[in-house]
């Protein structure tokens, strides 16, 4: 199987610089680096994808069993440094693909140089000791509720993109693209990020990190980010000055200096 | 007088109107044209006065445009907000409190709007809208559900990014609109089709199940069918067939990932058709209609996105899987009593001669576990013919068996001596008029002269014999061919052909078994016969049929059943002349050795008679030629058969001189030799003759007396 064509891989950048990857988090695809990864593309290779099932990936390799769990998709990150075959990378993860990248860079620290992890969160089901933020009746309601948005995230996701008339062409540009995620690998997606539990996995990383925190996140609330930074041997930690889940986004120049700083030090 | 100032027409005098305390004076207070007088329309409580609260321009006027656009606000059928980017609630109207139970106060400037919405679809939120709404500046339409103090209610949100009056901040205004019944109406909807979608696949995955279950052969069959089809598709990652044994306790069978063990045992004694969920495993019982075949124990899928197991397929499948079970024992008890009788028939008495080995391999089909009437045989017709058959009855199971084994014994019986190929096929075509189950089978049938090797052969629409020479190339002998038995085109005359065999010379006689491949054509798969063979040559009979047939069968692709016989000439016998100079003597022993070695002769059995026969030939040139170099010494080598039981191999020697002797006394013996090769032979004889003195010796091919 070609995994690049698998998980749509695209390499832009600078030849031969050192490489940096972004993966996208639940919910949406590479796209969700389009203010970020072009910071970064006059000194670095480049490398965006997409998790299998989501964007532009190949919908057919999706394995309910291998996707069941993270190790399924950490193992498919693998598989793209392998084929890409790149000296120690620069892996940047938002949410779910935070801890995706904890878990590759266990498996083998060689490939990687440094993680830079947005928004992490190891387990977000509160725990005796542990607050992660949501309660398991919590989640099951984000299932059942997933569950009844089925048209919403099948139908009314797409108008939602489409129905923009005084921006035709960022419609056009993103209907194929932007979070389009086949509803039921959503649905299994959601299940795998929200219900998955890799606190023991953080003392097993030795890569160099830093943790990239909100100032608020419902969804990686910043006690969680805390607990990442301090579990994680020789990680850093900068708190964004902003709220929401995906700082990529909502304050994107924050995200950029705050990785180049990092990388510079 | 009415100047006075005092009087009351006086002017000055209070009570006179024109005076400004009288209260008609326009000065006077209580005047109504007075500005202080309320009803004075510049007086601020005249309704007419601008400040005046029933004035229009009044502000608090429900009329004024201030008051009516704070008042659509605050009573708009929809829930309206303004947030920070951030999602920070800057002002929300009475609906969205109303709807959310709470006060201003609780939302504006602390919760974001998030906060107010079912974890859903605050994590929605968070994921895809706030993203979409950075990028887009705009969300339309988009289904989530509001918290109330009486549950969800469901909403269609609508919201823009734009600028806040002049100035550079952004805010975003929010609509939501309630979508009650359309949601319901879009839940039974959602609702049905999620029904719809799980039976279907629930469907699919059941149907799989049933086909490759179908199709499954044999209870190995059944347990690989459902490891294939009813372990990763139903969501489990390792799944292990246990099967009851004879004893009635269950043993693993296949297993596909890590075998998943019982637990707890006894199983039988938990389960009674309902599938049980032990831990991470779920067992499935595999019940027939009388009896609990077995188990199919799952491990099941331990991701965290793994969805449940569906207990009624698993139910479905055990019971399809149960019943598949009862199928199968009772199909491989039949197949089993078919192949038995197959093997009996086979396994019948052959003949035994030093002058021809043969070998042969029977494997019944992989498929079908069925025999398919293929057969092999071996049998003398007069002294020194030996015939061999292999052949193959159309059809399957007992029904073939049972063809086959009298379509083999009217081959014995028609095969008389000195009657060749062509005419056995001939009588054959006669039979298979009367036993319908033998018509059109195919069978080859040759037979092999022991004294010099000639075979004459004749195929009857079946595959040709390969002839494998001691030294050279082997190749198919395609003569001799005609129809399949009973089948007539034109003449009923049956050809025939022959080839003549040299010592160690071979012929491989087969079934299309070995050869015939679903995915390969019969000339490519006679080919691979042809190449697989050639290196064979140096192998015993024996070892020749097996390599082949595991070089050939071990595939995994072969399926029918498969027949295949060795036919090995050894060779005529050895005869020589040695003339009275004994020059020819060194050849000789160097032939004889050979001969002897050749027909398995061990080294020291070999060395002995090889002096043996030394010995005699020069005692037939002493006392035979009377030392005439002109005469000469016949020796002649061959084997025949011990009497008894045994019927081992015995070597004899001739050694045949024109002269007339006769050891009379022991010392002539010794004299003559004759000591020495007694010491090394089982038996020596003088016999004279008209012609002159045979000296013949005797001796166990194979160690031991004779």
């Amino acid at each position: 199987m070609d995994v690049l064509r698998r998980n749509n891989v695209t390499v832009t950048g600078r030849p031969g610089g050192p490489p940096v990857v972004f993966a996208h988090g639940f919910g949406c695809d590479q796209l969700m680096w389009r203010h970020v990864a072009p910071a970064f593309e006059a000194d670095h290779r480049v490398v965006l994808f997409d998790h299998v099932g989501a964007g532009g990936s190949d919908l057919a390799a999706y394995d309910p069993v291998r996707h069941s769990s993270l190790d399924g998709y950490a193992a498919d990150v693998l598989e793209v440094l392998e084929a890409l075959d790149l000296p120690p990378a620069v892996f940047v993860g938002h949410s779910v693909s935070a801890m995706i990248g904890v878990l590759a860079a266990a498996e083998r620290p060689e490939r990687f140089a440094h993680l830079v992890l947005v928004g992490p969160s190891p387990r977000y089901v509160d725990d005796t000791g542990y607050r992660g933020g949501f309660s398991r009746e919590e989640i099951d309601e984000l299932l059942a509720t997933m569950d009844d948005n089925y048209l919403g995230w099948s139908a009314h996701v797409a108008p939602m993109i489409m129905g923009v008339p005084e921006r035709p062409e960022l419609g056009r540009e993103l209907t194929d693209s932007f979070c389009r995620t086949d509803p039921a690998i959503a649905r299994r997606f959601a299940r795998t990020t929200f219900l998955s539990d890799n606190r023991a996995d953080l003392p097993r990383v030795r890569t160099p990190a830093l943790v990239l925190q909100s100032r608020e996140d419902v969804i990686a609330p910043p006690e969680v980010g805390r607990y990442v930074h301090e579990h994680l041997a020789g990680s850093e930690m900068v708190v964004l000055d902003t709220t929401g889940h995906c700082p990529n986004l909502s304050a994107p120049e924050q995200v950029v200096a705050a990785v180049a700083d990092y990388l510079a030090a | 007088m009415t100047g006075h100032p005092e009087h009351p027409e006086h002017p000055e005098h209070p009570e006179h109107p024109e005076h400004p305390e009288h209260p008609e004076h326009p000065e006077h207070p209580e005047h109504p044209e007075h500005p202080e007088h309320p009803e004075h329309p510049e007086h601020p409580e005249h309704p007419e006065h601008p400040e005046h609260p029933e004035h229009p321009e009044h502000p608090e006027h429900p009329e004024h445009p201030e008051r009516s656009a704070r008042e659509a606000w605050e009573r708009s059928p929809s829930a309206l907000l303004t947030l920070r980017p951030d999602g920070t609630v800057l002002d929300a109207n009475r609906t969205l409190l109303d709807w959310a139970g709470l006060e201003r106060e609780d939302v504006v400037g602390s919760r974001t709007l998030s906060g107010l919405l079912t974890v859903g679809g605050r994590i929605f939120w968070e994921t895809h809208l706030a993203p979409l709404l950075l990028v887009e500046r705009r969300l339309d339409e988009v289904a989530v559900e509001v918290r109330t103090p009486r549950g969800r209610l469901p909403v269609l949100m609508s919201a823009v990014l734009t600028t806040a009056g002049d100035g550079p901040a952004e805010v975003v205004h929010v609509a939501l609109s309630s979508a009650g019944d359309r949601s319901r109406y879009e839940r039974e909807l959602v609702a049905a089709r999620r029904e719809a979608e799980r039976s279907e696949t629930r469907l699919r995955a059941l149907q799989a199940v049933t086909a490759a279950l179908s199709r499954a052969v044999g209870v190995d069959g059944v347990a690989d069918a459902l490891l294939r089809t009813a372990v990763a598709p139903l969501g489990a990652s390792a799944g292990t067939v246990w099967l009851t044994g004879e004893d009635g306790g269950l043993s693993p069978r296949r297993s596909t990932g890590a075998v998943v063990e019982l637990r707890p045992p006894p199983f039988g004694e938990v389960v009674h058709g309902e599938p049980v969920l032990v831990g991470e495993d779920l067992l499935v019982p595999l019940r027939g209609q009388t009896a609990l075949h077995g188990v199919l124990a799952l491990t099941l899928d331990r991701g965290a996105g793994a969805e449940p197991p569906s207990v009624d397929v698993h139910t479905a499948v055990g019971q399809q899987a149960g019943l598949a079970l009862d199928r199968a024992h009772r199909y491989e008890e039949r197949a089993g009593i078919a192949e038995q009788l197959q093997r009996s028939l086979l396994a019948g008495e052959h003949p035994h001669d030093e002058r021809f080995t043969f070998a042969t391999v029977y494997r019944p089909g992989v498929e079908a576990l069925e025999v398919g009437g293929d057969w092999f045989d071996v049998f003398t017709a007069g002294e020194d013919v030996v015939s061999v058959v292999v052949g193959d009855v159309v059809g399957r199971g007992l029904g073939a068996a049972v063809a086959m084994g009298q379509l083999r014994s009217a081959v014995r019986a028609v095969a008389d001596p000195g009657t060749g190929p062509a005419q056995v096929l001939s009588r054959l075509d006669r039979f298979v008029d009367q036993v319908e189950a033998a018509r059109t089978a195919t069978l080859v049938h040759a037979q092999l002269d022991l004294g010099d090797g000639c075979v004459r052969y004749a195929c009857a629409g079946h595959l040709p014999p390969l002839l494998l020479p001691a030294q050279g190339a082997p190749r198919y002998l395609w003569g001799g061919r005609s129809t399949p038995l009973g089948v007539v085109l034109g003449t009923r005359d049956r050809g025939e052909d022959t080839v003549q065999l040299g010592p160690g010379d071979r012929l491989l006689l087969y079934t299309d078994g070995l050869v015939e491949r679903r995915e390969q054509g019969l000339d490519e798969g006679l080919d691979v016969l042809l190449s697989t063979a050639a290196p064979l040559h140096g192998l015993g009979a024996q070892e020749v049929v097996e390599s082949l047939t595991g070089a050939l069968l071990d595939d995994g692709n072969a399926r029918d059943d498969v027949c295949v016989l060795l036919l090995s000439w050894s060779g005529p016998v050895l005869e020589r002349r040695v003339a009275a100079d004994l020059t020819g003597l060194s050849p000789l022993r160097r032939e004889l050795g050979a001969w002897l070695a050749e027909r398995g002769a061990e080294e020291e059995t070999a060395e002995d008679l090889v002096l043996a026969a030394s010995e005699a030939v020069a005692n037939a040139v002493e006392h035979g030629c009377g030392g005439r170099p002109e005469q000469h010494v016949t020796v002649r080598a061959e084997l025949t058969r011990a009497a008894g039981p045994a019927r081992d191999p015995v070597v004899l020697i001739t050694v045949a001189d024109p002269g007339r002797w006769r050891a009379r006394t022991a010392s002539d013996e010794r004299g003559r030799g004759l000591g020495i090769m007694r010491a090394v032979v089982d038996e020596v004889r003088v016999e004279p003759s008209d012609t002159g003195t045979r000296l013949v010796l005797r001796h166990a091919l194979r160690g031991g007396a004779a």
